[in-house]
């Protein structure tokens, strides 16, 4: 068997993925069939490896390798039990037998409600809550009050501990609805601006995420990064002006009125309306 | 139409043509912005320098292909310096887990792995007694569960198939039997499963675990209240592991590749160039929505 170059991989790999990321990029332009494919090879390669590794996976875990601890082979005959309920859920397939799906269905949801309502008030719920209780008097090691710490913005202080509390509890209080009295009002005002802030941030953290990718993407379209840089570089100039020239083209086509105008259709024949039956007394 | 109006309504094609023109120069020829380094990533980075020898590590890389432009500096460097204190705490040196709960992510342990050090063991670390890639875990916060409670159980080879109960190949795991064993946990992550299940399945079986988040920008408010009860820091989207990828450096300027260094200057630079573009822009909206004249 004749092994492929490596160099060979390497390129090959370099222009299949800038072609498919301007391609996926080429949906900024608009919608198109060049996009499509993209995005359809995408789904299916993802679905194709997931589908690979979860199979590989259970075969290790519930069949066993030989020498092993777990599954079949180990003498564990109840990992049976997962493969029914595996084969079962594909009823979910079928319309006559589509109920005995649920069986598998009701057993992954009531594995996972159980195992997150077991620990969610102690990790995460009873966390929140402490990461509000803060003290309005921190101190350093000689005792001093911090108001504010320069050289840690974020860190524990005067201004940052008495900030959280009073947005968070601004913000509790504007989802508090069922009175108009004008202290509530007032104080709901500010957590409405802290949940703006908040959301602003949020936005913000969005944005330096999607520039990232972008970023990250650029880098390997231009050749900075990645396996093989001078074939990147050669395939980005090739790919994206033939791109180019391709949308632009398709387009065009796109837009281009039809030789011949089809006949308009005659109007439909309004018929008169029937009597309505007199309705007969049995 | 008045100049206004036009303001707020900039074709989107014109913004990413203008995006391009001021991420292009920066990523070719960086001005090297100075990074300054942040609390988080000074703890992220000090967290892990205070392993004590011995201690057994898991590096989850939870992460896609889609998260790698953000995260993968922090996978590079994570596990740079990860190997770094490996060999600085012979003869009874700190021991790494790789694993993922993510399928896309395991073709990108052993590709980070070949990227960052070529072949295999060139820092001295012998796969099997100091570190060890267990590969995909299939089951997301289920798989976790069961590994916390098992690892044998839950993940009965690595990723080439070496069964992790043989104590002639992959000696370091029969240490590791339960999260108990494990002293940190370190989760480059990129949505679910990521720190609220190792929360809700690790964190609660040992609540001394020591966790540290490489997380997406879109991500930060979410892990921010959990810090530092639960979660002890966190490294904050690409502004992060452009950081931390500095500090590795200076810790280890042989071993950091020039490549990387030169990436996360780049990257640097460009995420400046490219929110001061946002900032203009949506400053420009803004003064275009309150000056434009109102409709009655």
């Amino acid at each position: 068997m004749t092994m492929i170059p490596e160099e060979f991989v390497l390129a090959a790999g370099a222009w299949v993925s800038v072609f498919l990321t301007l391609a996926v990029y080429s949906f900024l332009y608009k919608e198109n069939p060049i996009f499509r494919f993209a995005e359809h090879s995408f789904i299916a390669a993802g679905v194709g490896y997931w589908i690979a590794y979860n199979v590989w996976y259970c075969y290790d875990l519930a069949i066993g390798v030989p020498g092993g601890e777990s599954g079949i082979q180990a003498g564990q005959w109840w990992w049976i039990f997962a493969f029914l309920f595996g084969i079962i859920y594909y009823f979910v397939l079928t319309r006559k037998y589509f109920w005995i799906y649920r069986y598998s269905l009701a057993i992954i949801v009531g594995v996972g409600a159980g195992l997150t309502l077991r620990t969610i008030v102690q990790a995460q719920i009873l966390s929140l809550i402490l990461a509000t209780f803060l003290n309005l008097s921190p101190t350093d090691t000689a005792g001093n009050l911090i108001i504010f710490n320069p050289a840690s913005p974020a860190g524990a202080s005067l201004i940052n501990n008495l900030l959280i509390v009073v947005l968070v509890f601004g913000s509790v209080i504007y989802f508090f609805f069922t009175s108009e009295a004008g202290v509530i009002k007032n104080i709901g005002r500010i957590g409405r601006v802290a949940l703006m802030t908040a959301f602003g941030a949020a936005y913000g953290n969005t944005i330096m995420t999607r520039m990232n990718l972008f970023i990250g993407r650029a880098q390997d379209l231009l050749g900075i990064s990645g396996p093989s840089p001078p074939d990147q570089q050669i395939a980005f100039v090739v790919i994206g002006i033939t791109m180019l020239i391709v949308l632009f083209g398709y387009s065009y086509l796109k837009k281009k009125p039809p030789e011949e105008a089809p006949a308009p259709e005659p109007a439909p024949k309004t018929e008169a309306k029937r009597p309505r039956r007199k309705e007969t007394s049995t | 139409m008045s100049l206004w109006e036009k303001l707020e309504r900039i074709d989107r094609r014109v913004l990413y043509g203008l995006l391009w023109i001021v991420v292009l120069p920066v990523l070719y020829y960086p001005i090297n912005l100075p990074i300054v380094i942040s609390d988080l990533t000074t703890e992220y980075y000090n967290q892990i320098e205070a392993i004590p020898a011995g201690s057994v590590v898991v590096l989850a890389f939870d992460l896609g292909p889609a998260g790698w432009p953000e995260l993968g500096g922090m996978c590079y460097a994570s596990m740079q310096h990860l190997f770094t204190r490996i060999s600085e705490t012979r003869p009874n040196p700190i021991k790494v887990v790789m694993l993922t709960y993510w399928a896309t992510g395991a073709a990108l342990i052993p590709n980070c792995f070949n990227e960052v050090y070529g072949p295999m063991d060139k820092m001295g670390a012998v796969y099997g007694e100091d570190w060890v890639n267990l590969g995909y875990i299939a089951g997301g916060e289920v798989g976790m569960s069961n590994f916390a409670a098992d690892v044998w159980a839950a993940k009965p080879t690595d990723y080439q198939g070496w069964l992790v109960n043989d104590a002639t190949k992959l000696p370091m795991m029969q240490n590791v039997r339960t999260i108990q064993d494990v002293y940190m946990l370190i989760s480059i992550e990129s949505g679910t499963p990521g720190y609220e299940e190792y929360l809700r399945q690790w964190w609660t079986r040992k609540t001394t675990l020591r966790i540290l988040v490489g997380a997406l920008g879109v991500s930060i408010p979410g892990v921010e209240p959990y810090r530092p009860t639960r979660v002890q820091s966190y490294l904050p989207g690409g502004a992060g592991a452009s950081q931390y990828i500095s500090l590795v450096g200076k810790k280890v300027p042989a071993v950091l590749p020039g490549q990387m260094g030169k990436k996360a200057v780049g990257v640097n630079d460009a995420l400046s160039t490219s929110h001061i573009l946002v900032i203009i822009f949506v400053a420009l909206g803004n003064i275009g929505y309150f000056l434009r004249p109102r409709r009655k």
